[in-house]
C-alpha cells in the first residue's frame, strides 16, 4: 500500500528534524543512563554511604531515567514540528500540489505520513530505551532494573508520543499552514486541563466554593491531557496508567481515522489560510474569545487578589 | 483520451470553472487559451486532482481519476513542479520518479540530459529558470506519459530556450503517440504547434477551433471606402481595426462569399490579408479580453 517514492519525499523533507529527534532521545535515555551510572558508582564507592542508603538510590535512578524530564518537552516540540513539516509546511510550499498530482490517492499520501512518523518515533524510542536497558543490564547495577515499571515508564510515554504525533497530523488536516497547525495542536493538547482550570477559576471567583468541584480530579483530568502523561510517574489514583493508555489509543485511532477522512476532503485552494474549512471558523472564534476572556479574567483576578494580600 | 465532463468549481463566491466539458484525443496538441484568471490553470490542476471540482469529473482512458488516482500514472502535469524538488539532485529526482512512475525510462532521461547539455548541478535549484523549465520537460517525457499538461511553459524564458523547448515538444509528439495540452496566453506560439484550440473566458469554454480548418472558415480583409463602411455589411463581419476609412475585417464563411459581399459595398480598394489566431480571438471574444 505504501509507495517508496512517497516515503522518500516525506523522509527527505523531515530528515533533519528526525535526526534531532534521534539525538534528543539518545540524550534522554542512553547518554543519561551512562552519566547516572557514573553517579551511582560514585555513591557506591563513597565509604561514608551505607548499603541501605545506596539501595534507596536504585529506585530513584530508574525513576529519574525513565520518568519526567525536560528532554520530554523538547521531544514533544520536535514531534509537533515533524508533523507540522509533513502537512502544514507542505501546504505552504509547492510540495502539496506536487504530491497531489502524483498517481496516488490522498488517503495513501496521508497514511504514508502517518506511517513514517509512527514508524520513526517507535523505532527511535525503543532503540534508545532498549539500548539504555542493555547498558544498565551489563553494568554492575543491573539489579536496579527490578524498579522498572514497563507499563508506566515505557508503554505510557511511547503511546503518548504517538498520540501527540497523530493528533498534530490530524490538526494539519483542518489547518491551512504550519504555524496554525502547531498552535492549534498545542492548544487542543492541553485543552482538557487548561479549560477545566479556567472554568474552575471562573466559578471560584463568581460562585465561591462551587468552583472547587474540580479539586481532587486533577489527575483524572490530566489523564485526558496527553502531554502530561510524559511528566508523571507516581500516580495518586491506582491503575490510572490504563486510563492514560486508553486515552492515547483513542486519540491515536480517532486522529488517524478522522484525519484520513479530512485530508481527502481538504481543498488545496485554501492552503495558506488559518483554517481549511470555513464552517469551523465560528466555532473557533467563539472558543478563542471565550477562553481568552476567561484567561484574562484569571490573570486579572490573581492581580486583584495579590494586591488585596489574599496570597 | 482525456474527457472532461461538466467541470465546475467555485473559489468562495467566484466561479472559476463553469460546466467545462471537452475531450482531447491521442496524439494531438491542444492549446487552452484565455486571459489571466480565465480558469486555465485551475482546469489543468483539476485534470490531475490538485483541485477538487464541485461538480463534474475527468476521465482518462475511461477511468475516473477522482475514483482511480492510479490513472494519473499516464499524465504528467508540468508547471513549476521542479520547484517542489528544488533541493534534490538530478540523481535523487531520477530515483524518485522511478519509484513513482513504473514506466520511467532512466536511459532516455540520461540521453535527454546529454542532448540538451544540461549541466551537472548539486541541486536543481542551481539551474536558471530556463534550465529548470527544460529539466521539467525532460523529466516529464522520460516518464513516458500518454498525456502531458503544460502550464505556461514558456513564461519568462528567453527566445533561444523557448525555441529549444518548442522543438523538443514537436519532436516528442511526432515520435510517440502523445497528447499535449498547453495552457497559455501566447497565441503566437500555439499557431505553429497546436491542432486544436480551446478558448476560455470567465471559467467557461467559449469556443473550440480546429487549426487546420481555420483558413477555410475565416478570412481577413483590408478594405478602404470612399467615406465609411456601409451599415449593411457590419452585420456580416467583425471589425478588427479601423483607421480612418481603412478597415480590417474578419469574415466567417467561404472566401468567395466574403469577397462577393465586400464587392457589393463598392469599396475603393480591398485585399485579403494573412489570418492569425489573434485576429479570431479579437473578433470573437472582444479584443483586449483575449488577445494580448
Amino acid at each position: 500500500m505504501l509507495n517508496k517514492g512517497l516515503l522518500k519525499i516525506d523522509m527527505r523533507s523531515t530528515s533533519m528534524v528526525l535526526g534531532i529527534l534521534a539525538i534528543l532521545l539518545f540524550l534522554q535515555y542512553p547518554l543519561r543512563a551512562i552519566l547516572e551510572l557514573e553517579w551511582l558508582r560514585s555513591i557506591a564507592e563513597d565509604p561514608l554511604n551505607n548499603q541501605q542508603m545506596i539501595n534507596s538510590q536504585y529506585g530513584f535512578f530508574i525513576e529519574d531515567l525513565f520518568g519526567p524530564s525536560a528532554f520530554s518537552l523538547f521531544v514533544i516540540a520536535t514531534i509537533l514540528i515533524i508533523a507540522g513539516m509533513l502537512i502544514g509546511l507542505e501546504r505552504n510550499t509547492r510540495r502539496h500540489d506536487f504530491n497531489l498530482s502524483l498517481p496516488f490517492s490522498r488517503k495513501e499520501i496521508f497514511l504514508t505520513k502517518a506511517t513514517l512518523g509512527v514508524g520513526m518515533i517507535t523505532l527511535l524510542f525503543w532503540l534508545n530505551s532498549g539500548l539504555t536497558l542493555i547498558i544498565i543490564q551489563f553494568s554492575e547495577f543491573s539489579q536496579t532494573l527490578s524498579h522498572l515499571n514497563v507499563l508506566d515508564m515505557m508503554i505510557v510515554p511511547w503511546l503518548s508520543l504517538l498520540a501527540i504525533y497523530m493528533f498534530t497530523l490530524f490538526m494539519g488536516t483542518i489547518s491551512g499552514e504550519m504555524i496554525s497547525q502547531i498552535v492549534l495542536s498545542i492548544i487542543f493538547l492541553i485543552f482538557p486541563y487548561g479549560f477545566t482550570m479556567l472554568i474552575g477559576i471562573a466559578f471560584t471567583v463568581h460562585m465561591g466554593n462551587m468552583g472547587r468541584f474540580w479539586i481532587g480530579m486533577d489527575e483524572f483530568i490530566l489523564a485526558f491531557t496527553i502531554p502530561f502523561h510524559l511528566f508523571t510517574v507516581n500516580h495518586a489514583i491506582d491503575h490510572i496508567s490504563i486510563v492514560y493508555i486508553a486515552v492515547s489509543l483513542v486519540v491515536f485511532v480517532l486522529s488517524l481515522v478522522v484525519g484520513t477522512f479530512l485530508y481527502e476532503k481538504g481543498k488545496s485552494e485554501k492552503n495558506g489560510e488559518f483554517l481549511l474549512f470555513q464552517s469551523l471558523e465560528p466555532i473557533f472564534l467563539i472558543g478563542i474569545v471565550a477562553c481568552f476572556g476567561m484567561l484574562g479574567g484569571t490573570i486579572f483576578t490573581f492581580f486583584i487578589w495579590h494586591s488585596a494580600g489574599r496570597f | 483520451m482525456i474527457e472532461v465532463r461538466g467541470l465546475s468549481k467555485k473559489f468562495g463566491n467566484k466561479t472559476v470553472l463553469n460546466n467545462v466539458s471537452f475531450s482531447v484525443g491521442k496524439g494531438s496538441i491542444t492549446g487552452i487559451v484565455g486571459r489571466n484568471g480565465a480558469g486555465k490553470t485551475t482546469l489543468l490542476r483539476a485534470l490531475v486532482t490538485i483541485v477538487d471540482p464541485d461538480e463534474g469529473t475527468v476521465m482518462i482512458n475511461d477511468q475516473d481519476i477522482f475514483r482511480e488516482p492510479k490513472a494519473k500514472n499516464k499524465v504528467m502535469y508540468v508547471s513549476d513542479r521542479v520547484e517542489a524538488l528544488k533541493n534534490y539532485s538530478i540523481q535523487q529526482i531520477s530515483s524518485l520518479y522511478q519509484d513513482v512512475y513504473d514506466q520511467f525510462d532512466e536511459a532516455y532521461f540520461q540521453e535527454l540530459l546529454e542532448r540538451f547539455k544540461m549541466p551537472k548541478v548539486k541541486k536543481i535549484k542551481n539551474y536558471s529558470k530556463g534550465r529548470k523549465a527544460l529539466f521539467s520537460l525532460i523529466l516529464a517525457f522520460a516518464s513516458k506519459p500518454e498525456y502531458v499538461l503544460l502550464d505556461e511553459p514558456t513564461d519568462g524564458l528567453d527566445v533561444i530556450v523557448k525555441k529549444e523547448l518548442m522543438r523538443f515538444l514537436v519532436d516528442e509528439v511526432s515520435k510517440e503517440e502523445m497528447t499535449i495540452i498547453i495552457a497559455t496566453h501566447r497565441l503566437d506560439e500555439l499557431e505553429t504547434l497546436a491542432d486544436q484550440i480551446l478558448v476560455m473566458k470567465d471559467g467557461t469554454m467559449k469556443e473550440t477551433f480546429q487549426l487546420h480548418s481555420l483558413q477555410e472558415d475565416y478570412q481577413k480583409w483590408q478594405v478602404v471606402y470612399q467615406e465609411s463602411m456601409p451599415e449593411a455589411l457590419k452585420a456580416d463581419v467583425h471589425i478588427l481595426n479601423q483607421t480612418g476609412r481603412v478597415y480590417s475585417l474578419l469574415f466567417e464563411g467561404e472566401q468567395e462569399e466574403g469577397k462577393a459581399k465586400i464587392e457589393a459595398t463598392e469599396p475603393l480598394l480591398y485585399e485579403a490579408l494573412p489570418l492569425s489566431l489573434e485576429d479570431i480571438f479579437v473578433a470573437k471574444l472582444g479584443g483586449e479580453q483575449i488577445a494580448e
